[in-house]
């Protein structure tokens, strides 16, 4: 295959990734790796670069459309941020010495969890205590629009909180994802936050995570550009229709087709990871 | 102009600036290399493109090299665009007089700087 095809199917398949990973809001880098490595047969290592890039742009496109929604709390984004930009460090620095094949189970259970969880929704009603100490003391605390006005909401378990987030940062550098679903795992169930402000904060944060992973893969020459280069504008593009169609389509069966894929690709990651064929 | 509106713009900006980049390559690099056979599926550490910033202004400004350059420049245009609201939003907490979250913005940023020098020290 010629440069020009591959670089017009990846386009179109990551395009595909995108627009359906920022309907369903799962994301979409999360497929890309097993997509590109199990697919198109490219270098895991490439393939963790390319989606690692295409998260740093998503991030930012979301972070720019979500940023005036009153839904973002960007004290606690900064705040968990800490331990999540530590965490990738930590993960992309053992992502330059982890063969494939051990990268490819690790991957292969993180999907089969992610579609777990997306079939599992948060359950809230069990947190009805005041907001944790230290949330009181930073003033993590904040509003979000609803259809009765403004409301407040309390924040709980900061510290397991701030451990998930930096597990969440290390699965983002050892794996090539932006790991917005295990971001959304730490807000949503651990600190209990209204599930718009979970995904909103998420959406802007992983770019921030990402970028202390990119830096490691960057500085190990795991980046090729020319593969890069038609997975960041695929992404992109499909996210950002996808962003467009969100309201106007009922995502439920959509929601439910990609987290079989999504435990589909988990399946064959596991399987190839522990077969060699990575 | 609110602290959110600062970022929101320095994100929409910065995203339309480095995909332009990327595009820009992206139609040099097909136009001179895109009948070429693929060379993703084996690994070769891309050292001499990422490794330093000054060799990626290096190739954008080659002949042979100036697609690969340019998508590549785009790329860490990305990277810094992240380094940069991090760095924003430190300065937005400063200006609002908040302590305590200017300092916890400082350390994402030594962080993220740490992470950029790691593999160079």
């Amino acid at each position: 295959m010629n440069i020009l095809t591959f670089s017009a199917t990846i386009f179109i398949a990551a395009a595909g990734a995108g627009f359906l990973g920022a309907l369903t809001g799962l994301g979409g880098g999360v497929v890309l790796v097993p997509v590109l490595a199990l697919l198109f047969h490219v270098d895991i290592r490439y393939a963790m670069g390319a989606s690692l890039i295409a998260v740093l742009a998503t991030s930012s496109g979301a972070g720019a459309a979500f940023i005036e929604s009153g839904f973002l709390n960007l004290r606690i984004g900064i705040f968990l941020e800490m331990a999540a930009v530590a965490g990738a460090i930590i993960g992309a620095t053992l992502a330059t010495v982890t063969p494939g094949s051990i990268i490819g189970i690790v991957f292969g259970v993180v999907l089969i969890l992610s579609a777990y969880f997306s079939f599992r929704p948060g359950d809230h009603s069990r947190f009805t205590r005041a907001s944790h100490s230290w949330a009181i003391k930073l003033k993590l605390e904040g509003t979000y629009p609803t259809a009765q006005g403004w409301a407040s909401y309390p924040i709980f378990r900061v510290p397991l909180g701030l451990g998930i987030m930096g597990m969440a940062g290390l699965l983002s550098g050892l794996l090539g994802i932006g790991a917005g679903a295990a971001k959304v795992l730490a807000m949503d169930r651990a600190l209990g936050l209204p599930y718009k402000v979970s995904t909103a904060t998420s959406n802007f944060m992983i770019g921030i995570t990402a970028a202390a992973g990119a830096a490691v893969y960057f500085a190990h020459g795991n980046v090729e550009p020319g593969l890069a280069m038609p997975v960041v504008l695929g992404v992109l593009a499909g996210a950002f229709i996808g962003a467009r169609l969100m309201p106007r389509v009922r995502s439920r069966h959509l929601r439910i087709l990609f987290s079989l894929v999504i435990l589909g690709l988990g399946i064959e990651m596991l399987y190839n990871g522990l077969h060699g064929g990575l | 102009m609110t602290r959110e509106d600062f970022i929101g713009n320095l994100l929409r900006y910065g995203l339309l600036i480095a995909t332009s980049l990327v595009a820009l390559g992206a139609s040099l690099y097909l136009y001179r290399h895109g009948l070429d056979p693929i060379h993703y599926k084996v690994f070769v550490r891309q050292l001499h493109y990422g490794r330093e910033i000054t060799n990626v202004f290096h190739l954008a400004l080659d002949q042979s090299g100036v697609g690969r350059g340019l998508i590549l420049l785009g790329l860490w245009l990305l990277l810094i665009l992240q380094v940069a609201r991090v760095a924003l939003t430190a300065w937005i907490f400063k200006v609002e007089k908040d302590a305590i979250f200017a300092g916890f913005s400082v350390i994402v940023l030594a962080l993220l700087l740490f992470s950029l020098l790691l593999n160079y020290l």
